[in-house]
């Protein structure tokens, strides 16, 4: 009788293991095959296949087992053991991935599962997800949360565990899965909560790991000001994440004259602030999203944590934080994800696109002037804009100026706009502010213009502009456009991507008839 | 062939190569697609661990329309599980009816739900159960009200499902 191959399948997630087994053999026989190449005695082997536990004294053939098919090993557990559920025993020791997830931030991103799917499965996304150690740099890239990871070593694990933060990306980018998680998270804390000993380890785990956090968090969003809306922690701390970052933009209500003599520690106030709202609306300003582009990390609570001292969770730039966006534009990762940003004229396309119709100011400024709209569909412009050198030199245009107005040298506000224009023709993205009708009197507004318009996230954007990024993609890309409903028929078993895409495209989106049409074709 | 077997056929074959976590999967009778037979093997870190629970799943002509029923085989304890081994979990309910009236319609049956996706509820069911909804009474009274007993409970009904095999 012929030999063939089957494949056990561990729930420990291990790699699988290969026999070579014959119809005839018994089960009794396969399992002494599968314990010398695994570490499991025949005795302790469960095997599982096409939904029943198979019987030692039956024969391979009898389940009908043919090559290459896979079945479940399990290692049975001693009697005496009593299962104990992790849950009710947590403490900050133990602490599970569903707490940490929980913790991470996923709350404050529970409104929108469908959006955080849709930017987590744009390109950009998905690159950064495949690379751990990236994501593991910007977030210990934040003093505060590699002080937190010190002191707690449990934390430290889950940060530096790559497959779990990817799986938490992953889990962010399926809305199914996410929900059901953010369900779990809830019920595991009530759960806990009704353990005697439970309501003082989560108190405990409050004080030790939140609370830091949080701290770190709201250190974060004092610095990015208005920018509170970004930071997952920040509403979380609030308690009200959805209306973190509508609050946010009203803080920044525009009053012009409110240019500062000298230069102060609160965030200037924002002439396009109301615009920035409405450019984070269609991403969901309750999310809290802001302008802030990397808020869909935040959202995993990377970001959160991260993103302050990078300078990416700024929507509304001020000045004075315009060494954290140099800091951020000088940040490899941060490089690495504008490049790519920069490198597809089509995503950067979109993004004007959309920026110019979410900002209603944006687009006045661009029908009063053919050569600013030229520019900004001119992809070469936009990326030379971003150039971190060109940037750079804006910012310290931008100090220079402040220094002027602080000095008493150079009249502020109103006298602002006459300054700039003379200053704004050096950099290429200088076009973009001289066509500005009421040039805004700082830099910092027009980067807030330009970045949370998400108009390629001018400068201050770049990464930042992430967050503005998903929703672009997700008009321009089928790929992103359908993420729900492509992940829906591949778990229905429909793998042909592009098929796929045709279908939903040809269906407008409805997965039922697509099914149809892929069945029908 | 109709839909409903075209596609549950697929998912027979994806499952037969590569399963996935936590159960497996396969018919009680080759000739017949619409009666599954699963193994679930209680999920790690749960009361459940270490069980190995069979149950089967009956799916419609009308399948993806309609859902399939889940029922245990095995014997159960858990509040939302009837005495009888029916599951009772908010996405096999039809949009159309909803016996407790709490459920809203997302929550409910799609028919993009898959024999993997259905399976995954059901072990997340395990793990934490829905006492909002239950559908075994005594079980849910126990849940709340006297967590030991329920723990010693599915304790024994984990033994009795290694005890099977």
């Amino acid at each position: 009788m012929s030999q063939f191959t089957v494949h056990l399948k561990t729930t420990s997630g291990g790699e699988k293991i290969s026999v070579d087994v014959k119809n005839e053999l018994t089960i009794a026989e396969v399992k002494a095959l599968v314990a010398e190449k695994s570490n499991v005695p025949a005795d302790n082997q469960r095997l599982i296949y096409k939904g029943q536990v198979l019987k030692d004294d039956r024969t391979v053939e009898s389940y009908g087992l043919a090559a290459d098919h896979v079945l479940h090993l399990v290692r049975a557990r001693p009697a005496s053991s009593t299962p104990q559920p992790s849950t009710a025993t947590s403490t900050p020791a133990t602490l599970g991935p569903d707490a940490g997830l929980g913790i991470m931030g996923l709350g404050g991103m529970g409104n929108s599962p469908e959006m955080m799917s849709q930017i987590m499965n744009s390109p950009v996304m998905q690159n950064m997800m495949n690379d751990p150690e990236l994501l593991r740099n910007m977030l210990s890239a934040n003093p505060m949360v590699s002080q937190i990871m010190e002191r707690n070593p449990e934390f430290a694990q889950i940060m530096n565990n790559p497959q779990l933060l990817r799986e938490s990306m992953q889990l962010a980018a399926n809305p199914a899965l996410m929900r059901e998680q953010m369900r779990n998270t809830d019920r595991a804390f009530s759960n806990i909560e009704s353990h005697p000993e439970g309501f003082n380890a989560l108190r405990r785990m409050y004080e030790n790991i939140q609370e830091p956090l949080m701290d770190a968090a709201a250190n974060d969003a004092a610095n990015a000001a208005a920018g509170a809306g970004s930071n997952p922690f920040a509403s979380l701390a609030a308690g009200v994440p959805s209306s973190a970052a509508p609050a946010a933009t009203s803080t920044g209500a525009p009053t012009a004259s409110a240019a500062p003599a000298v230069p102060n520690t609160s965030p200037l106030p924002n002439p396009w602030a109301p615009a920035a709202g409405a450019a984070s609306q269609p991403l969901g300003g309750g999310m809290g999203f802001g302008g802030g582009g990397l808020g869909s990390l935040g959202g995993m609570g990377l970001g959160g944590m991260g993103m302050g001292d990078m300078g990416m969770g700024m929507p509304n730039v001020n000045p004075n934080d315009m060494s954290s966006v140099l800091q951020a534009m000088q940040n490899p990762a941060m490089q690495q994800m504008m490049q790519q940003m920069m490198s597809q004229p089509q995503m950067m396309e979109s993004l004007t696109q959309n920026a110019v119709n979410n900002n209603p100011q944006l687009r006045q400024m661009l029908d009063s002037d053919p050569r600013l709209r030229a520019a900004i569909s001119d992809p070469e412009m936009l990326r030379r804009s971003m150039d971190p050198a060109n940037i750079q030199a804006m910012v310290q245009m931008q100090q220079a100026m402040q220094q002027l107005q602080s000095s008493g040298l150079m009249p502020p506000g109103p006298g602002g706009p006459l300054g700039l224009g003379a200053g704004l023709d050096q950099p290429p993205a200088a076009n973009a502010g001289a066509g500005a009708p009421a040039a805004p009197p700082n830099f910092a507004s027009m980067f807030n213009a330009l970045n949370v318009g998400g108009g390629g996230g001018l400068g201050a954007g770049g990464g930042m502009g992430l967050g503005g990024f998903g929703i672009p993609a997700a008009v321009s890309n089928p790929e992103t456009a359908f993420a729900t409903q492509l992940e829906q028929l591949r778990a229905m078993g429909f793998y042909d991507e592009q098929a796929n895409i045709q279908a939903l495209q040809a269906t407008g989106g409805n997965v039922n008839a697509a099914v149809e049409r892929l069945l029908g074709s | 062939m109709d839909q409903a077997s075209l596609l549950l056929n697929k998912q027979l074959k994806e499952l037969t190569k590569r399963p996935v976590d936590g159960f497996s999967a396969g018919l009680v009778d080759d000739s017949n697609l619409f009666e599954w037979q699963i193994t679930i093997m209680g999920p790690p870190d749960t009361l459940y661990e270490g069980g190995f629970f069979n149950a089967t799943l009956s799916f419609p002509q009308d399948y993806p329309q309609s859902p399939p029923t889940c029922r245990f085989t095995s014997e159960m304890w858990h509040p939302n599980v009837y005495p009888d081994g029916r599951v009772c979990i908010s996405i096999l309910h039809n949009p159309g009816d909803d016996p407790h009236g709490y459920e809203r319609a997302s929550e409910r049956w799609s028919p993009v739900h898959t024999v993997e996706t259905i399976m995954i509820s059901i072990i997340s069911m395990l793990s934490s159960p829905n006492d909002e909804s239950p559908a075994n009474i005594d079980a849910a009274k126990q849940w709340r009200e006297d967590r030991e007993g329920f723990k010693r409970r599915v304790a024994r009904v984990v033994r009795k499902s290694q005890e099977m095999l």
